[in-house]
């Protein structure tokens, strides 16, 4: 995994995810998976915008099969 | 808009228990104009008359005999997601054809004991997900029903049921009571146990009522969770935010539709005010879209990998895409849901509820289920949230509102909606029951 990653203001989603596509579906499914994964390479573009301190709550795991008590 | 129409729920409700109708001649009625009209709308997916009809005599006996249960002799279809023992459970998924349930899942066993008749499996779209389901929309053969509740919108809206069950992920109970006409309520997540429910995405996904008004869905509501009836809502004048980033979205049927409504409200007493969200609506949607598709990537990735020829496209996209997503990435997205839902809370707990469109245009053509982005809002903070039928559009279809409350306060959301379904016009009859 690319240090790349990290960097948000590199905006390198698409990237990232266009080569996760191509080694794990092959190119040709990764082309095919070109308007899903613009999606959410822009999506993951607009949460990276948002920083959490480490003092932040810890997320919340919870909804889980046997975890919720509803 | 004061009365209850003859084929809701209260209405069978208290004629039955004035002795005025019997269950087997309501499910009877139900099984004829399913017969009529399913051809043209194939909301169902299996039905069970045999077993219905047995089930309404048994319950006519009761009823002889002086025992009258809360929900008696009312039918029911169920979104073929959910178990019916005794029924198959397919998902839209052709390997699951013919893989019957051997036990009901809690919330269809407590219709059961309320005394509903479960008719049979209304139509989903593949998995809950958004490739559409063969069923049509009741008010234009070309038109979606909406997703992934698309059976269950449909049979109510057409009376074929008073009352059906849903599931709701990102839209998939709002929207389609949207689109075709009816009341749907999704109430706060975790109301009701979703056992024996295929799941999409769990930290998501919500049981949900689609009926034919707000006094239907809340009589259900409250017999599902205190095993009474409870017709004794007093709705007072709510105070409500009219939430103008979505006007912002809207096609300006929809926009003008809002507005009315507004009005209405403000004529009868209610206090309106325009506000906007607190946060970026864009991030809500992103948040939402990351986990729902990372958390189905989960659900369904040893099943996709064996059966990959028999997922829908959009699924199939969804699923591999979902798979893609770093683990940091997904837990930075819950961890912005915390802080996303704080805020809307803080804004919800200014008024009695939010307004907004439930859709911010009329249901689109057969090739899609439809636009989520006015639902999932709120189905990522978790809160409740229904729709009301409030017009039509200049086309002849459905229009609708949305109300929000905080979580937790179901009931409160529902004699806000009680109180606003009042003030809002009745659709007629859908064309493809007007014909049969």
């Amino acid at each position: 995994m690319s240090h790349e990653m990290y960097h948000a203001d590199q905006r390198p989603w698409r990237q990232v995810l266009e080569t996760f596509a191509a080694a794990l579906y092959g190119p040709e499914r990764a082309r095919e998976l070109e308007t899903e994964i613009a999606r959410m390479a822009e999506a993951l573009e607009r949460l990276s915008e948002e920083g959490l301190d480490l003092w932040e709550a810890a997320p919340d795991l919870r909804g889980v099969p046997g975890e919720e008590s509803a | 808009m004061s009365e209850q129409p003859a084929f809701s729920i209260c209405g069978l409700v208290s004629q039955i228990k004035e002795r005025r109708l019997r269950a087997s001649e309501i499910v009877a009625a139900c099984l004829e104009r399913i017969e009529r009209l399913e051809p043209r709308l194939q909301a169902w997916v299996f039905l069970d008359p045999e077993g219905s009809r047995r089930e309404a005599e048994r319950l006519d006996r009761l009823a002889d005999a002086g025992t009258l249960l809360p929900l008696h002799g009312v039918p029911v279809g169920v979104k073929d997601i959910i178990d019916v023992a005794g029924m198959p459970t397919a998902a839209g998924f052709e390997p699951y054809r013919g893989r019957v349930a051997r036990e009901d899942a809690p919330i269809v066993a407590r219709l059961r004991a309320l005394g509903a008749v479960i008719l049979g499996k209304t139509h989903t779209t593949q998995f809950a997900f958004a490739d559409p389901a063969p069923t049509a929309n009741p008010w234009h053969p070309e038109r979606t029903p909406g997703g992934s509740s698309s059976g269950s919108g449909a049979a109510v809206a057409a009376r074929m049921v008073p009352l059906a069950l849903g599931s709701q992920t990102a839209g998939s109970v709002l929207r389609p009571a949207a689109y075709c006409g009816a009341v749907g309520f999704k109430p706060s997540y975790g109301w009701f146990a979703t056992s024996r429910v295929i799941p999409l995405a769990w930290s998501l996904d919500h049981l949900g009522l689609i009926a034919c008004t707000v006094q239907d869905a809340a009589l259900t509501y409250v017999a599902l969770l205190e095993q009474r009836v409870d017709l004794s809502f007093q709705p007072q004048p709510p105070r409500l935010l009219l939430l103008t980033d979505f006007l912002d979205r809207s096609e300006p049927a929809v926009r003008a539709n809002l507005m009315e409504a507004a009005q209405a409200f403000r004529d009868a007493g209610a206090t309106v005010e325009e506000r906007r969200l607190p946060v970026d609506l864009d991030l809500l949607l992103a948040v939402h879209h990351v986990l729902m598709t990372t958390e189905a990537a989960a659900v369904h990735r040893e099943n996709l990998a064996r059966y990959r020829e028999h997922y829908g496209p959009r699924l199939r996209a969804a699923v591999e895409t979902g798979l893609l997503v770093p683990a940091a990435l997904e837990l930075h997205a819950r961890r912005l849901r915390a802080r996303l839902a704080r805020a809307i809370d803080e804004l919800l707990a200014q008024a009695d509820a939010a307004l907004l469109p439930t859709v911010p245009a009329p249901a689109p053509g057969r090739e899609t289920t439809g636009d989520r982005s006015f639902q999932a809002v709120w189905t990522l903070c978790r809160v409740p949230s229904i729709s009301l039928p409030s017009g039509l559009s200049p086309d002849g279809l459905p229009l609708a509102i949305q109300l929000v409350a905080r979580q937790g306060h179901d009931r409160g959301l529902l004699q806000v909606a009680a109180w606003c379904e009042r003030a809002l016009p009745r659709l007629p009859e859908p064309p493809v029951a007007a014909g049969a």
